[in-house]
């Protein structure tokens, strides 16, 4: 128990992140290949489509030339897979500016990979989600971005034993305080941490205990990090 | 389901909707012309040929009467009974309204108290960042508004039913062809109000202003309603 344990479980959310990220790195290496060669982006769609399945509820690519083409699949059940096809149509009331999108901007303005949310992702699945994103490089420009979803109510299941093991209250938040998963009513889900020292610890990312008896656990180089009360 | 993304025939159902709704609550009169394809294109922001599809579905279902040559174009045809039109809009249609617009407001209202908790200084910005872009069309600026402000809330199902009512109501709520008798009427105005009480962590505020924002538009409506039936 206690400082162990706290390791552990921050170690799982880690590999659970990890490994979205490496579907979208193995996306990223596909789809410069392709972009390389000028060909169609649709040849991405086994990769995609394989990626699904188990957490990983989206997948795809999106590039960054207008118009943007994307190849991005939903639905971790085989049966309900849908392809995302954005409407791209800036005079249409349902537009998505796919710029603005936290997703797709951040990968693109710091030119590395993103952890975007816990948010609510009403312009694809309509859910409460994870959307783990890296850059795809084109002719030494960003040339778009490739990603995987992870529904939080997923991640939360797959973490949920480590965090019950702890013991005491606990909870996964990202950099800005916001709750992945919590083991408490009061810090479910998408609830934000407002105690100003614990923020500002979560800012640095280094392992810390703040006064009041919080301890942080940073999870590797991610903006994740446990906390426990 | 609700996100599926939208089939470019989607955007003529789109179309054909709004239009069906103009004409059945006499916002477009019997026999008025409308503006041309290239026109509607423009105003709806879909291309010329959904327009075409649409206008073809209004013909089938008798809205709209295409003529061709010198003098031409595509002519509204109200219902034919007007009269009874516009008492089972007294009837049925203002209860309906008001019972729509009551769950509206139960929805958008829980979503800005909820993102009064849930805010943090980012959030904000986006919400602000959003009702600052003033070249939208009302409709699609208050879809935009309080789509942000659910999501900002965390909640996926107020943000689903968000998109469900901008769908079903929006477009009517929220028509800039509606007339406003009172001259203070500025939906901006309400936003800069309800993203302070959100910023402020105010949500019974928040709540309340956003509800009394509905409760204007509604408002509105109502009154053009009543008068095309006193007409």
């Amino acid at each position: 128990m206690g400082q162990t344990t706290t390791v552990e479980a921050a170690a799982l959310a880690t590999d659970l992140a990890e490994h979205a990220f490496a579907i979208a790195d193995d996306l990223r290496a596909q789809a410069e290949r392709l972009l390389r060669t000028h060909a169609d982006l649709s040849h991405l769609r086994p990769a995609v489509t394989a990626a699904l399945g188990g957490l990983i509820s989206g997948a795809g690519v999106i590039t960054a030339e207008r118009p943007q083409r994307l190849e991005w699949w939903m639905g971790a059940d085989p049966a309900q897979r849908t392809r995302l096809d954005l409407d791209l149509d800036p005079a249409s009331d349902t537009f998505v500016d796919v710029g603005r999108q936290q997703w797709f901007a951040v990968p693109r303005d710091t030119g590395v990979r993103h952890v975007t949310g816990p948010y609510v992702d009403y312009v694809c699945a309509g859910q409460y989600a994870l959307t783990f994103t890296v850059p795809i490089s084109h002719d030494g420009r960003f040339g778009g971005i490739a990603g995987a979803d992870v529904f939080v109510a997923d991640f939360e299941r797959a973490l949920r034993p480590a965090l019950r093991a702890l013991g005491s209250p606990a909870a996964l938040v990202n950099t800005h305080g916001r709750v992945v998963a919590g083991t408490t009513a009061h810090h479910l889900a998408g609830s934000l941490i407002r105690d100003e020292q614990i923020r500002a610890a979560l800012l640095t990312q280094t392992p810390a205990t703040v006064p009041g008896g919080v301890t942080l656990t940073p999870c590797g180089t991610l903006p994740l990090a446990v906390l426990t009360w | 389901m609700v996100f599926a993304p939208l089939e470019p025939h989607s955007r003529a159902e789109t179309v054909v909707r709004r239009l069906t709704d103009a004409i059945t609550f006499g916002l477009l009169t019997d026999a008025e012309q409308l503006p041309s394809e290239a026109d509607l294109a423009a105003q709806f922001g879909v291309s010329r040929v959904t327009v075409r599809e649409a206008l073809v579905a209004l013909r089938q279902q008798n809205l709209v009467e295409t003529r061709r040559g010198r003098g031409g174009g595509s002519f509204v045809r109200a219902p034919a009974a007007r009269h009874d039109v516009h008492s089972r809009l007294a009837e049925l249609s203002l209860p309906t309204l008001r019972d729509t617009a009551d769950h509206y407001a139960a929805v958008a209202g829980a979503a800005a108290r909820l993102a009064a908790q849930r805010a943090d200084a980012d959030d904000i910005l986006r919400i602000e960042e959003v009702d600052a872009d003033v070249g939208r069309p009302l409709h699609r600026m208050e879809r935009a508004y309080h789509l942000e402000v659910a999501a900002v809330a965390q909640s996926a199902r107020l943000a689903r039913e968000e998109v469900r009512f901008a769908t079903e109501l929006g477009t009517v709520l929220w028509s800039p062809v509606l007339p406003s008798d009172d001259g203070a009427y500025d939906p901006h105005a309400d936003h800069r109000a309800i993203t302070a009480a959100i910023a402020a962590g105010d949500g019974d505020l928040a709540r309340r202003l956003t509800e009394d924002h509905i409760e204007k538009a509604v408002e509105r409506l109502v009154t053009l309603h009543l008068t095309l039936i006193e007409q």
